[in-house]
């Protein structure tokens, strides 16, 4: 079942004129966990804002639209999009040392969504937050509670973020690159945990990375970018072992020691 | 000279060094960290070793002090066999030009008032006596190696692309033909298709100019591309010296085997094996007695954890401090 469906967006520079992204088309199932690849400056981590209402007053959409559960969400006012962004979608970002608030304690970070969007007292948000973070894996959440983000490693101030992702119990996630930062230990731990949500919670994923490796770990389909525009869509087995664009071939064969075979077949 | 004797000549060298330093957390208190414990390693002529490690393992900081930027709290560094801590200002200065770095990014290591040109014609003037005329033909050419067209010249950086300015600093590095380059994640910046093309330009380089490089990088996969030794440093230390060939092939260090473990090959797809990622890696603050790898390890023995394991040759070339493994 299609949940959210992006539909011939072009977004335009209002300064410049230049465009930004151009007829985007790819629709995410319920479920799933949609990779888009591209590289830095094509457009993927835009197009998720779009889908958030988060882009920039610099830049303006053109046509297109965005539909989530068969509403447009480029047609909503201001006061509609709060019961959306950070309640049915939210977004975990690369970096979560500067996505979270460095002088708050995270369990206060977590409990700050469940007041705003459930409207939950604070004794229970507090017992949901501690929920939160032993469900992403923090041991012993109610120390936790009282950390500061300084005070936890790479991948557990990733977790951190990712409970706070999940506070609402959103429908879709958006991933941003959350694994970039991170090393390649840790980065798989945080793969597994965003595997193990989407199958026990069926949360459906948009899943944004540069790394070749990391998408075909995790990805169900792929959408791959190329400056602004989409150019290919397909099921992650069939984009690896058959690319049928140029550039999803370049993009393969960039990979140090990727199987020379392949470029002739 | 014992050095004249193996068969390879030795570039450069650092012998037990090791690096501390003091952090400041709060007003009065301070915290040291190691983050070179007792580490040896040397480089030979035309290789390229590769200096693998996740974040904070001290793999910067041991190329820093390869470079002779950074001074071993203990330890000594060689460069072509001279300590580098008894050369006077002038020698060190004529040995300088042949040990160079291209560091991680571009933007942030090239002047951005300066015209390419310029950039170029910098490390000439401070090491000849050299006009600016004459130093063009030098530099044409050296940008032809890089694989730039002479276009450039009157560029500022942020005119170019970050490919462009990544070739822009290895030809400053390569202007004073260097024996040695330190490399210190020169494509962990640059996008995924331009990556692969500076790992080919270093690999022919590396024929053309007879240079040898140390390549610190946190990928598994680039070192494999790339090198032709690989060291692996876990915790200040280097628990694992082997040649590139032979990744994969023989008994690894635990940490090793982990790395290889969970590094994601697009091509290859295996399900990695999770068993040993529930433990977090300990913080650099923390004091260790024994094995460093001991809290994640899982072939772990009791006498692990007070016993420190030495780098210890098991097969030609392979050099592994584990009690496992000896």
């Amino acid at each position: 079942m299609e949940i959210l469906r992006v539909e011939g967006l072009t977004v335009r520079n209002r300064k410049d004129n230049a465009i930004l992204l151009k007829d985007v088309s790819f629709s995410l199932n319920q479920g799933e966990i949609l990779g888009i690849l591209g590289e830095s400056g094509s457009g993927k981590s835009l197009t998720s804002l779009a889908i958030l209402g988060l882009l920039p007053p610099g830049l303006k959409i053109e046509s297109g639209a965005i539909y989530y559960k068969g509403k447009n969400l480029l047609s909503l006012y201001p006061k509609e999009w709060e019961d959306i962004r950070g309640k049915e979608i939210s977004i975990i970002l690369q970096d979560p040392l500067t996505s979270l608030n460095p002088v708050l304690p995270i369990g206060e970070q977590i409990i700050e969504v469940l007041e705003a969007h459930l409207g939950m007292d604070k004794r229970s948000a507090w017992k949901r937050a501690i929920e939160l973070l032993s469900e992403v894996g923090i041991p012993e959440p109610e120390l936790r509670m009282k950390s500061y983000p300084h005070q936890l490693s790479g991948g557990m101030r990733q977790r951190a973020m990712i409970a706070i992702a999940l506070a609402c119990d959103p429908t879709v996630l958006i991933a941003d690159e959350p694994t970039t930062a991170l090393d390649p230990t840790l980065q798989l731990q945080v793969l597994e945990l965003l595997k193990e949500l989407n199958q026990k919670r069926g949360l459906s994923i948009i899943f944004i990375t540069h790394e070749l490796g990391v998408m075909r770990y995790i990805a169900d389909r792929i959408v791959v970018y190329y400056k602004g525009e989409v150019v290919e869509v397909g099921e992650t087995e069939k984009v690896f072992s058959k690319p049928t664009h140029p550039y999803t071939l370049s993009l393969l064969l960039s990979y140090p020691g990727s199987p020379v075979s392949f470029a002739n077949g | 000279m014992d050095k004249e004797l193996s068969s390879q000549e030795v570039i450069a060298e650092v012998k037990d060094v090791w690096k501390r330093f003091e952090l400041r957390v709060g007003i009065f208190s301070k915290r040291t960290i190691y983050a070179l414990r007792g580490v040896s390693l040397k480089v030979f002529k035309g290789e390229t070793l590769a200096i693998l490690g996740e974040s904070g393992c001290g793999k910067t900081t041991l190329g820093r002090i390869f470079l002779g930027l950074e001074e071993p709290s203990k330890g000594e560094v060689y460069w072509f066999g001279q300590n580098i801590k008894t050369l006077s200002k002038r020698e060190f200065k004529s040995l300088r030009k042949k040990v160079q770095a291209v560091f991680q990014d571009p933007t942030s290591s090239l002047n951005p008032k300066m015209r390419i040109r310029d950039i170029l014609f910098e490390p000439l003037s401070t090491n000849f006596k050299i006009t600016k005329d004459e130093g063009l033909s030098q530099i044409e050419e050296v940008l032809k190696k890089v694989g730039l067209s002479d276009k450039v010249l009157y560029c500022y950086p942020h005119e170019l692309s970050g490919g462009q300015r990544q070739r822009v600093a290895l030809a400053r590095a390569l202007i004073l033909q260097p024996k040695l380059l330190v490399l210190d994640e020169p494509t962990s910046a640059l996008d995924m298709t331009i990556q692969k093309q500076i790992l080919d330009l270093l690999k022919e380089l590396r024929l053309s100019f007879q240079i040898s490089y140390i390549f610190i990088t946190h990928s598994i996969n680039t070192a494999k591309y790339l090198a032709t030794r690989i060291a692996v440093m876990y915790f200040g230390k280097i628990v694992e010296i082997f040649p590139a060939e032979a990744l994969g092939k023989v008994f690894h260090h635990p940490y090793t085997e982990l790395l290889l473990s969970v590094s994601l090959d697009p091509f290859n797809p295996v399900k990695p094996s999770l068993s040993a990622l529930k433990v977090e890696p300990s913080s650099s603050f923390e004091e260790v007695e024994g094995c460093p790898f001991y809290p994640r390890c899982q072939y772990k023995k009791t006498n692990c954890q007070t016993l420190s394991p030495e780098l210890v040759e098991v097969s030609p070339g392979h050099l592994v401090s584990c009690f496992e493994r000896i």
